[in-house]
């Protein structure tokens, strides 16, 4: 196949392009308007709840700290939640500024190799933030309901509950895995965040931008 | 009309002008990434809808046609990779029966087989050198130094002689 050849034929795609197209342009073009919007929506929506709830966070364990610093200092043990949960709430609007900033830099009207190199490197932060986010979920969750405890009741709950009813909890956590996993592989998108969360993604962007250094060496 | 309102209009028709002008140029692109008639019309909507927000960007003493390649081949390459982590959900979902149906290519099965066989970045290639683009400019729009630009061509076109001759 030469590259007359190889022109011709490409033309003749070309046109059955511009056909179906000009075709369907109507009928298609809201439909499109609509899904292209929910999804950039959705680009948008997690970075921007992540900053939300951090932010949230943030602020009311910073009061909550401030409110009974004496009594936190006397004991410092029960200080330990809130600041973690401190700690982790400034880590996620870090994160979470740095993909706003990152995705506003993204311009496609730049070299091919350097733009999907930022968009591939954009992808790999969201995904470790994901990674970052599951990791430490699960514990906070644990450390959250405490703070409630502290700060409505005034009752720090690790001091307060018996030895039983947290190893029913721990014994409860274990018998959802099975039920867990099963809710997991029957949803498209738990899937996509279960290869997030393993760690799939990374990799498979890794090799991307591995395979765009390849590409750019001679 | 207040003024802001006239920029904004006359911003929109020179876009849609320079857009109708280079028309050709997403074809080009979307005949190389995507082949089933709902996926060209998606990618096309994707491509031209890009192009307008990256349009503000758009410095007018650059070729159009070279910004505008670069856009919708970034489009395009994010687009093909997007649809492929998708099919693999699919799969690893057992979510068979809502892949697509086999593609038939009609009177370019030979080309769709061979442009099939690569990679995203170097269908990018393949798709600026048959329009026949100088090896300057392809390797503006790709980022890659002239000198490079022609050695990959060179191996692309080895490749693809190959390819076709397994074929026929």
């Amino acid at each position: 196949m030469d590259k007359q050849e190889f022109s011709t034929a490409w033309l003749a795609l070309e046109n059955r392009v511009e056909h179906c197209t000009a075709q369907q342009a109507t009928l298609q073009l809201q439909i499109n308007k609509d899904r292209l919007t929910r999804h950039q929506g959705r680009m948008r929506l997690v970075p921007t709840w992540d900053l939300i709830v951090a932010g949230l966070a943030a602020v009311w364990t910073g009061n909550f700290v401030a409110d009974h610093i004496h009594g936190l200092l006397t004991r410092p043990v029960a200080a330990i939640p809130a600041l973690l949960l401190f700690a982790f709430a400034i880590v996620e609007i870090n994160l979470s500024v740095r993909h706003f900033i990152i995705a506003a830099a993204l311009d496609l009207g730049q070299p091919i190799v350097e733009s999907q190199r930022k968009i591939a490197n954009l992808r790999r932060l969201r995904v470790k933030v994901t990674q970052w986010v599951f990791a430490w979920a699960l514990p906070l969750w644990v450390i959250f309901p405490v703070l409630l405890g502290q700060f409505i009741f005034g009752v720090n709950f690790i001091f307060a509950v018996d030895r039983g009813w947290l190893a029913a909890n721990v014994a409860f956590g274990i018998a959802m895995i099975p039920v867990v996993n099963w809710v997991l592989q029957k949803s498209k998108f738990a899937v996509s965040l279960q290869d997030a969360i393993t760690g799939k993604q990374v990799s498979e962007t890794e090799a991307f931008l591995a395979e765009l250094a390849e590409f750019q060496q001679a | 009309m207040n003024t802001a309102e006239a920029a904004i209009i006359s911003e929109q028709a020179r876009f849609q002008q320079l857009l109708e002008e280079h028309k050709r140029l997403v074809f080009k692109v979307v005949s190389t990434y995507a082949w089933h008639s709902e996926d060209q019309q998606d990618l096309a909507q994707d491509i031209r809808l890009q192009l307008w927000r990256s349009f503000p960007r758009y410095d007018s003493a650059r070729n159009f046609s070279t910004w505008m390649y670069q856009v919708a081949l970034n489009t395009a390459i994010s687009w093909s990779r997007q649809s492929k982590a998708r099919a693999k959900r699919l799969v690893s979902g057992a979510d068979l029966a809502l892949l697509p149906a086999p593609i038939e290519p009609e009177d370019s099965n030979e080309l769709y087989v061979l442009i099939q066989s690569l990679d995203e970045l170097s269908r990018a290639l393949l798709v600026l050198y048959i329009d026949e683009r100088s090896h300057a400019e392809i390797g503006e729009i790709l980022g890659l130094s002239t000198g490079n630009v022609a050695t990959k061509i060179s191996r692309l076109k080895a490749r693809l002689r190959i390819e076709a001759a397994d074929q026929n």
